[in-house]
Order: structure tokens, then sequence, then C-alpha cells
């Protein structure tokens, strides 16, 4: 298993706000979800791994080596942001001169056979496309040159659920080379739950969770407990954790219950049976995790 | 380097057209609109110094702008270029684009001033024309000029452009060129008024040499654009 990319003790400062060593590595093979509150450093953590800012402290690794200035270790890599950033008045099919002029591996076949598939005229500037086209055209853009690495930030914002689902199948058949990674930064955490591998949470600079997936959406539940009932789980907060990487039960009170972040929804009930317990999203895990208290 | 040279020239394709076509026109009208006199060749000249002045800077503050606008200038480094290739694409594509519209320009004023040469034998209040080779070196000289000047103007926008992208950078740009001008009438007057003797005229006696000055500013400004795009924040 290749890094793909991989940032250690990444630090950025600007005034209010500081990226406070943050370490993520994307293995070969992997979708790794980046997430986190507006504000939280995740675009600044991805423009940093690309080098669009340059970071007050840590290293980048690119396919194992230093993440040199040349930018060479880019023809491995496809960037799509939260908007179409192809310049507005090219006309779609001039594209490809650009393409081809930056990447040795640039298809021209490919960047066709993904225009038609997309639905996307070749005779039209990029200007006349709605968003979504314009996402895809972004995405047709970076995946024509067959990089090994995808870099996203938000590249499902703002479409329809019709378009967004469009995008994830995109990126499902992009994955199925196991060389392959995918970082993608996004807001809407059901698309992370249909695509990614490992859920990177970022709250105000840090990293609060980096975890699989499927603990999350398959072993963690959220408890639902009566004031009684979260009594019994407070005093049993050590077995409860047990070989959870979550340090402390984290927990929102609500009027007349208390909502409980547990990490194994199974074992949860086997120890609490008359406790209902629902299997957790990665909003609810990710809102426990940086709005709950903490026991 | 290529692959800004190629984005570039791709970003100003589809302004192309209309830069020259207006230009062009302005150029055209101007010498349409003067009685010619072949021991000067005014109009001729000034057309020439138009087109090769308006076309290259328009063009490359239009490109600026665009990639400014659409984010592009961020994509685009996102490319397998350095930021060192950026800017050196950025410089190479100014020369090309000046020194071709230079060439296109002797070649257009040489023929418009044919057409006017053989249109002047019907109807003689147009004026004198006679291509001669002084005519064709006048032509020359003021396109010469006019791309000196576009690289001197090329060599004030490019760095500030690189450090601030060009949406910021205009108003530094209007500044830059409004301080040039007062600085430059209270430095003529200084030195009028102090040393006694006409600016202007010491500046006639350079006028062959002043030119080149502008390639100096351009060359010069490399460097300084180099600098402050290796440490921006895109």
């Amino acid at each position: 298993m290749t890094s793909l990319i991989k940032g250690t003790g990444l630090v950025k400062r600007y005034e209010g706000f500081c990226l406070d060593h943050v370490d993520l590595e994307v293995p070969s093979g992997y979708v790794v979800g980046y997430i986190g509150s507006n504000g939280s450093g995740k675009t600044t953590t991805l423009k940093g791994l690309l080098g669009l800012v340059s970071f007050d402290e840590g290293s980048v690794e690119a396919f194992d080596k230093p993440a040199g200035e040349d930018g060479l270790w880019r023809q491995n890599v496809g960037v799509v942001f939260d908007a179409c950033q192809l310049p507005k008045e090219m006309e779609i099919t001039d594209l490809k001169i650009l393409g081809k002029a930056a990447y040795h591996s640039w298809d021209d076949n490919a960047y066709t056979a993904y225009l038609k598939s997309f639905g996307i005229p070749s005779d039209k500037t990029v200007e006349t496309l709605s968003r979504g086209m314009g996402m895809k055209l972004s995405l047709a853009f970076a995946l024509a040159h067959t990089p090994q690495l995808l870099i996203l930030d938000e590249p499902t914002a703002g479409l329809d659920p019709i378009a967004r689902q469009e995008v994830l199948d995109i990126l499902r058949d992009y994955m199925t080379d196991e060389s392959r990674g995918i970082l993608i930064s996004s807001h809407i955490t059901s698309d992370l739950e249909a695509i990614a591998d490992t859920i990177i949470c970022l709250d105000e600079g840090k990293v609060v969770f980096n975890i699989p997936k499927d603990d999350i959406c398959l072993k963690a539940g959220i408890a639902r407990c009566h004031k009684d009932e979260f009594e019994a789980v407070v005093q049993n907060t050590a077995s409860i954790q047990a070989g959870s990487t979550q340090s402390g039960l984290c927990y929102i009170r609500h009027a007349y219950s208390v909502d409980v972040l547990v990490p194994d929804r199974f074992a949860f009930t086997r120890a609490f049976p008359e406790v209902t317990v629902d299997a957790a999203s990665i909003d609810a895990y990710m809102l426990h995790m940086l709005k709950g208290e903490s026991l | 380097m290529k692959t800004m040279i190629i984005s570039d020239i791709a970003l100003m394709k589809p302004q192309l057209r209309s830069s020259i076509l207006i230009y062009l026109l302005v150029a055209l009208f101007m010498i349409a609109i003067t009685r010619n006199n072949s021991a000067d060749d005014m109009a001729f000249r000034i057309a020439a110094t138009i087109l090769t002045v308006m076309i290259p800077y328009t063009l490359m503050y239009t490109i600026a702008d665009i990639e400014d606008k659409s984010g592009w200038s961020q994509l685009r480094a996102t490319l397998p270029i350095s930021r060192k290739e950026t800017v050196l694409g950025r410089y190479a594509t100014a020369a090309l684009v000046s020194f071709a519209t230079m060439i296109g320009t002797i070649v257009v004023i040489t023929v418009c001033y044919l057409i006017m040469q053989g249109l002047s034998g019907i109807f003689t209040s147009l004026g004198q024309y006679r291509l001669s080779g002084e005519a064709f070196g006048r032509i020359v000289t003021s396109s010469f000029c006019g791309t000196c000047v576009t690289l001197f103007l090329c060599g004030i926008m490019l760095p500030l452009a690189m450090k601030f992208g060009m949406t910021k950078a205009a108003r530094y740009i209007t500044l830059a060129f409004i301080l040039f001008i007062i600085l430059g009438t209270m430095l003529v007057s200084f030195i009028q008024s102090h040393f006694g003797f006409r600016l202007v005229t010491a500046l006639d006696s350079l006028s062959s040499v002043i030119p080149f000055a502008g390639i100096l500013v351009f060359l010069a400004s490399i460097p300084l654009s180099l600098y402050l795009y290796r440490t921006r924040e895109l």
C-alpha cells in the first residue's frame, strides 16, 4: 500500500486561526473524507498540500517523496475545487490543448469520452454550462490524465441530488483501480457515507477524530437514554468505552432525554438492552464529538 | 513554461478578435481622417503606436483579470508547473505578444500606406504619400517604440498582478501611473529650475536610447515578479 499523499505536523497560522499540527494520509485504495465546520481549516489544509499556500511547520510527502516546489509530483494528481474554476470564456474543446501541454499522460480520447458520458457539449464555452455541468467538466479535466490521486474540495456542493449521484458514480468508477486514492472534503456527509473509507474531522484547526468510516456507520450508535438510564451509563463509562479510541463518551442533553454517542452499539445493547440505540451517521457522530459534553 | 504560454494564449483567444478589431478601426480611422504629409507621416506613426501599445497591453491586462476572477490562477497552480515557470511563462507571453503585434502592425500599416498612396493618385485631397525607405523606417521605429512602451507598462503591471491578483492590482496600477506622472512632472520642473537646462531637450537627444529603457524595466521586473509570486498565497 503506497502513501499517495501524507501531511505531517501541518501548521498554518493566520490572524485568529491556527491549523494546529494536522496529520493526514491518503493510502492507495482509500477514499479519505475530510469534514469539519466552516472555517475549521479544511480548505487551508488542501491548499497547503497542493502548494497553493505554504505551511509554517510540517512536511508534505507525495507518492512517498517530499512534495517538491517544482510541482512535478502533481503530474499524478487531479484537483477539483468547490466551483468550476476553468476559464469561463474558454471553449470546452480548447481545454484539451491545455491538458495536453500540462500532463504527460493526458488522454484526448478519455477527455472526449468523459465529456460524452457526462453529456457536456464540447462546442460551447465554459461559462454557458450550469453549475452541475461545470463541476462535471472540472472532473473530466481532472480525470483525463488518469491521475493516481484526486483531491476534491467540496465537489458536490450546490449540486442537485441527481448530479451529486452522478459525481459519486464517477468517483466510484475511478476507485475501481486500487492504486488510486481520493482526498475529499465535504459538508455533505451522506456523500462520504457512500464512498469514503476513512473520516478525518477537523475543528478549529485541530483533528478531532480520524477513524475508519465503518467504525462510525457500522459500529457506533446514538443511545437515546432517559435520565435514569443515563445515570447507569455514566456508572459504566469505562466498560462502554473498552476497545475504543474515542476519548470519553460524548453526550447531548435534551429536555427529557440524553443522547449518548457509543463506540460499539452492539456491545452497548447487550449491556443496556432497555435503551434504544440508533446507528450513528457521520453527521450525528461529528455533532456529538464537536458539540457534545464529555464524560 | 510551455504550459503557461499555452494557457495564456488560450485565455487570450476569445479576446483576440475584438481587441484587434477595435484598435485596428481606431488606427484606420486616424489614418483616414488625417491629411498626410510624406515628410513626417504622423498619422501612420500614431496609428502604429496605438496598435503596438493597446493590443498587447489590453490582452495582457485582460488575461490577468480573467484568470483572477474565474479562479483559474488557483486551479492552474495545481497543474504540474512551478511558480517560477508560471512567472517566466507570463513574461514570455508578454514579449511574444508584443513582438508579434509589432510585426503585424508593420505589415498592416505598410499595406495601409500603399493603399492610401494608390488612392491619393485619385483623391489628391488625401495628402502626400510616398512609401520611401525613410517612410518605412518611420513606421518600423514607431512600432518598435510602441512595443517598448508596452513592455514598460507590462514591467509595471506584472509584478503587481503577480503579488495581488489583477482585481486588487488594478488599483495599485492606476496609482503607480498617477504617481509616475506626478513625480515625473515634479522631477522635470526641479531639474529645469535647479540645473538650468531643459530636460525635454535632453530627452530629445536621448530619444533613440529611451525606448530601450522600456525593455530594461520589463527585464528588471522579472526577478521582482519571481520574488513576489513565490510567496503569494493562492
